[in-house]
């Protein structure tokens, strides 16, 4: 029996296939339409689970749309109502789409799988999400918290899991959204609201939390966690440019440009900036304060996360947490939730924005409608497409390209660990693409964590981005606590890279290049089950080097989506200034780097 | 112009006959892009005039002093409860 999840028309939009409960695939549209956060309907990646198990849409026995349009229709009406005359412009442009997709999802499906419509249901947004964390964790019974910007109404709930049965408990209504609240700081910091989230997270230790008084000032937030914020500071509830109001600028001054460089006394004027500017001291001063306001929004939402969990582990009295929604891809208060809340285990879906949700939806129809026993659980995220050598080689000699095969992975392996040791910055593709945003080992490019050089390098002449943002550590899961905070290392999440953990003195000096500027790292924990090449590649790598981590990034450019297939690879390591592109058993080289390494 | 279906009989290259102007294409692509746009503008102003003349009552008859959002609010902040609704009586509603 087929069960097809599907989430749409808001942000990363997606797809899921189940068969007989079990996930076989699962995808988010924009890596298939190369548009970041694609919202349209996710018709290639329904195509690609759907070839993926061999069957047409016809055979599709229940197709489970991730949320309830009308609720979320009436929400609209009833702001643009209360919001008069304010939110004319939102009201005008928001029903120009509705009118035109949003409301006809039941036929957009039928009309798209040929399913007949019993066979068409919808879930609830915040419900999916809540699916997606508890029904595809290791637990039997867990508490449940999911924070995002806004489904329906709920932009928060709470709740318990049971087998297969979730109960939401209690809610938090539009407008009053920890994730809105955080995007109203992000678009003020000048990154793109629903992208430039994590890096806001990136720039907070530049800074200091010297303003989280006034922050206090937008959230009134009661000690169980629940919050109301104060929306005569934002605009958001009836504009849709804007995230925040005049009132907000007059107590935080003026917003960051987007355009402007960052840097601060303690970054120092990297040299790919150009020349040091005249006023050096006053604009990394300016910069300062920028960083200052992230370190005190971080530092808020830090406070209530840790509230609201608190308050949900009280009530409910269980050990393990499950976590889902946009808010919980910030890895830094999770890894605080882990020691503040009262929680053993945690549990993040690693899809946690509103692509998660269409597995969620699938997860809910299969378990909590169908009344099915639970038999799966996610274990790693490689759900994604993925490209035989043989469309590779074709590939590569339409176009041109030298390259050469390898037919053992032992020569793999140490080929690509000979190029990282010797500080060559690799691009790595290999079976299917992760499910969510990050990038698992499978489409990643990776670089030696011990040289401190490698951040820069890799910001800024491979990736094209921001120098303050941070890289990952994937490590060997069996010597993380070595080197991590071992209680956050030890937790599940960290498989995914969803937890901020604690880089312990010795080992912070052994590999300066993924140790954030506060001591941290966002690690990636990979054992031999989830994915053997990649562990087989990092052990081999600690044999070359002493140290049993790798640099992880995710393999795109600025402002991409990540890599699908080997033309994209290719395209991304012709763009960069990468050395070497391993896809599957083929490796190509940039011309320096083999005259480098002959 | 050019020749937009083009056979081949007894390995002479032949036309079917149908021509197709480039720039008659063009003309109409134009049109159909053109007229989009102007029915997009009639959509913005039919829902602008419903906005004012439709919703703006509602929003002084009944809206006003409900505060649906919680705007002005002075309670402590408090979770909403939610009512448990089975997942079976609710899968195929879209509310």
């Amino acid at each position: 029996m087929y069960t097809l999840g599907v989430s749409c028309f808001f942000h990363d939009s997606a797809a899921a296939l189940l068969r007989d409960g079990e996930l076989i695939a699962a995808a988010e549209e924009e890596r298939f339409s190369r548009k970041k956060h694609d919202f349209e309907f996710p018709e290639r990646a329904i195509a690609f689970c759907l070839r993926q198990a061999g069957i047409t849409g016809k055979e599709i026995d229940h197709a489970i749309f991730f949320e309830k349009p009308f609720l979320k229709f009436e929400r609209i009406l009833t702001t643009s109502v209360a919001e008069f005359p304010a939110a004319r412009r939102v009201f005008r442009e928001a029903m120009l789409t509705w009118l035109k997709d949003k409301l006809w999802i039941k036929s957009l499906l039928i009309h798209h799988l040929g399913v007949s419509s019993d066979r068409v249901m919808f879930s609830e947004h915040h419900l999916s999400h809540a699916a997606s964390a508890f029904l595809a964790s290791p637990f039997e019974d867990a508490a449940i918290l999911t924070v995002d910007g806004v489904g329906e109404w709920a932009t928060a709930t709470f709740g318990e899991g049971h087998g297969t049965d979730i109960r939401i408990l209690g809610e938090i209504k539009f407008p009053h959204s920890l994730g809105l609240l955080y995007s109203a700081f992000t678009a003020f910091l000048g990154f793109e609201v629903n992208d430039g989230e994590y890096k806001v997270m990136g720039m907070a230790p530049f800074g200091t939390p010297r303003y989280t008084d006034k922050v206090r000032k937008l959230i009134c937030v009661g000690e169980d966690g629940s919050f109301r914020l104060d929306m005569s500071y934002f605009s958001f509830h009836h504009s849709s440019t804007d995230t925040y109001s005049q009132k907000f600028v007059e107590l935080f001054g003026a917003p960051r440009p987007p355009e402007m460089p960052f840097f601060t006394e303690t970054t120092g004027f990297p040299s790919y900036f150009g020349e040091r500017p005249a006023d050096f001291a006053k604009q990394a001063r300016r910069n300062q304060h920028y960083a200052d306001i992230a370190a005190s929004i971080q530092a808020v939402i830090e406070e209530v996360l840790v509230l609201m969990a608190r308050g949900v582990q009280r009530r409910t009295g269980l050990k393990n947490l499950c976590m889902a929604g946009g808010v919980a891809l910030n890895s830094v208060a999770n890894a605080k939730i882990l020691r503040q809340a009262g929680f053993d285990r945690l549990f993040i879906q690693p899809a946690a924005g509103d692509g998660g949700g269409a597995l969620g939806a699938a997860l809910w129809g299969w378990h909590s409608v169908l009344g099915n026993p639970r038999k799966f659980q996610m274990s790693h995220a490689y759900w994604g497409d993925e490209h035989s050598e043989a469309a590779t080689v074709d590939y590569l000699r339409s176009v041109g390209m030298p390259f050469r095969v390898v037919n053992s992975n032992d020569v793999l392996l140490d080929t690509t660990v000979d190029a990282l040791a010797h500080g060559a910055v690799v691009g790595w593709f290999q079976g299917r693409f992760e499910w969510g945003p990050r990038a698992l080992g499978n489409r990643s490019i990776l670089a030696d964590p011990r040289r401190a050089e490698m951040k820069e390098i890799v910001n800024t002449k491979i990736k094209f981005r921001e120098p303050f943002r941070p890289f990952a550590p994937s490590v060997l899961a069996e010597r993380a606590a070595e080197l991590f905070d071992d209680r956050v290392s030890a937790q599940e999440p960290t498989k995914f890279m969803l937890m901020v953990a604690e880089v312990k003195p010795a080992a912070a000096a052994r590999i300066p290049a993924v140790t954030h500027v506060d001591g941290t790292g966002r690690l990636q924990t990979v054992s031999e089950s989830s994915n053997a090449l990649y562990h087989g590649l990092i052990s081999r790598f600690e044999r070359a080097s002493g140290v049993p981590v790798v640099l992880n990034t995710s393999f795109n450019l600025r402002g991409e989506p990540i890599v699908n297939s080997p033309a994209e690879a290719l395209s991304t390591f012709v763009r960069s200034d990468m050395d070497m592109l391993v896809l599957g058993n083929v490796i190509v080289e940039k011309e320096r780097h083999r005259a480098c390494s002959r | 112009m050019e020749w937009s279906r083009v056979g081949r009989l007894g390995g002479q290259r032949v036309s079917t006959g149908i021509l197709r102007s480039a720039s008659l294409a063009g003309f109409f692509r134009e049109l159909r892009r053109a007229g989009k746009r102007i029915g997009e503008a009639q959509a913005r102003a039919l829902m602008s005039a419903f906005y004012f003349v439709v919703l703006g009552p509602v929003f002084f008859v009944g809206i006003r002093r409900r505060d649906p959002l919680d705007l002005n609010s002075v309670a402590p902040p408090a979770w909403r409860e939610v009512h448990y609704r089975c997942a079976a009586d609710h899968k195929h509603q879209q509310y």
